[in-house]
């Protein structure tokens, strides 16, 4: 079963078109460079049409790392099965 | 001391961003490297009055603010780019879940604030407005300035604060928006000189004609912006001065005219009984070569004519 995780790095690679990209539960966006404030929607825009859910921009600003991210889309995952 | 004061507060807002918010300080950062004179003059009197206005949590609320608009943007800006037009085309689509609701408007108020001088188009789009605007307004002693959609109001405090006599008259249709300006131009003390009232500037009648008026991105607001046009030229007299900002295929939650090309938004002008003495457009400076649309803030500075040709 594919990792909420290993989903999220696939994201990743294909927003920042970079096929080596590996992140972490650590990883910032300080450790990539190209991540600015567009690369940053587009990649929450990615995350929620792969996993069908919807971030506020309250969600999205607040990131600070992967592993709120992951967490952040978890969430919301219980939450849709739950509704 | 207070040059130091001030610049500590520019400092310090961008060490709050950079520490918070840190994929939303790189782009700031560049336009302060590039244009650090002209950035910090800005900034800092902006950071002043929002400090005076807002108090201690103010870096707080900006920032907040700031984001939040900024993800709005770039996520319509995306979905713009895979539809093909703007989300909304109706003004009532727009009203309840933005100007009418003070959740929104609360953050939007002050994001739009931060970006004046911290987008770079948006502070080249000032810098216009200092060199091309202001000069004429200044041979005027105890002018008075109507302001249509004047949102926070910071062009008319820019106005007021470079020139003493002047007065203006702030017309916006957010009742939020309209509160948190009358409160804002009481903590700086301009409220002897500017009027609050909330009206809709398409059928805003000012008691008696203004001496110049300006309208800052509100034309892309509203289904009919040569109504907003022809409004202010009936703002002021036979020769005076008005000046336009608007966006062109740059789309935002509440953006509902969708102006393509820069010739539209002077033809518009021309339209409504006004010359265009001087225009300028300007992009971000970080867009995407593969994007369709170029988003683009557009100024113009205008002279109401007297006949046909000028």
């Amino acid at each position: 079963m594919t990792s909420t995780l290993q989903k999220l790095n696939e994201i990743f690679i294909d927003v920042f078109d970079d096929d080596g990209m590996a992140v972490t539960a650590e990883t910032t966006a300080r450790d990539v460079d190209a991540w600015d404030s567009l690369m940053h929607v587009t990649l929450m825009l990615n995350v929620e049409r792969e996993f069908k859910i919807r971030f506020t921009s309250a969600e999205i600003a607040s990131l600070k790392n992967v592993s709120e991210l992951t967490a952040l889309v978890e969430g919301h995952l219980v939450q849709e099965q739950a509704a | 001391m207070t040059a130091t004061l001030l610049q500590n507060r520019t400092n310090e807002f961008l060490s709050f961003l950079g520490d918070h918010y840190p994929v939303y300080a790189g782009s700031i950062a560049e336009n302060e490297r590039r244009n650090r004179e002209q950035f910090h003059a800005l900034a800092e009197r902006m950071l002043g009055w929002a400090e005076t206005i807002l108090g201690q949590d103010y870096l707080r609320v900006l920032a907040d603010g700031y984001v939040t608009f900024v993800n709005d943007v770039n996520r319509s800006q995306v979905e713009y780019e895979e539809r093909g037009r703007y989300e909304h085309s109706s003004y009532a689509n727009v009203f309840a879940k933005t100007y009418d609701s003070s959740d929104f408007m609360n953050l939007y108020h002050w994001g739009v604030y931060v970006t004046t001088f911290a987008w770079e188009h948006h502070l080249l789009i000032n810098q216009f407005f200092q060199r091309h605007f202001l000069p004429h307004l200044s041979q005027i002693q105890n002018g008075r300035l109507i302001d249509l959609g004047c949102g926070s109001g910071i062009w008319s405090l820019l106005t007021m604060s470079q020139l003493s006599s002047w007065q203006s008259t702030m017309v916006d249709i957010s009742s939020t928006t309209t509160a948190l300006t009358r409160h804002a131009v009481q903590s700086i003390d301009f409220d002897d000189r500017c009027d609050v009232i909330e009206a809709d500037a398409i059928t805003f009648q000012p008691d008696s004609p203004g001496d110049a008026a300006i309208s800052c991105f509100l034309l892309e607001h509203v289904e009919t912006p040569e109504a907003v046009l022809e409004n202010l030229a009936t703002a002021i007299p036979t020769g005076g001065r008005a000046f336009v900002t608007t966006a062109l295929t740059a789309a935002e939650t509440d953006h509902i005219f969708e102006f393509r090309r820069e010739s539209e938004v002077l033809l518009m002008a021309e339209a409504a009984g006004f010359r265009v003495e001087a225009s300028y457009s300007v992009a971000p400076v970080a867009v995407r070569p593969s994007s369709r649309f170029l988003p683009r803030s557009m100024a113009l500075v205008l002279q109401k004519r007297r006949n046909e040709i000028w």
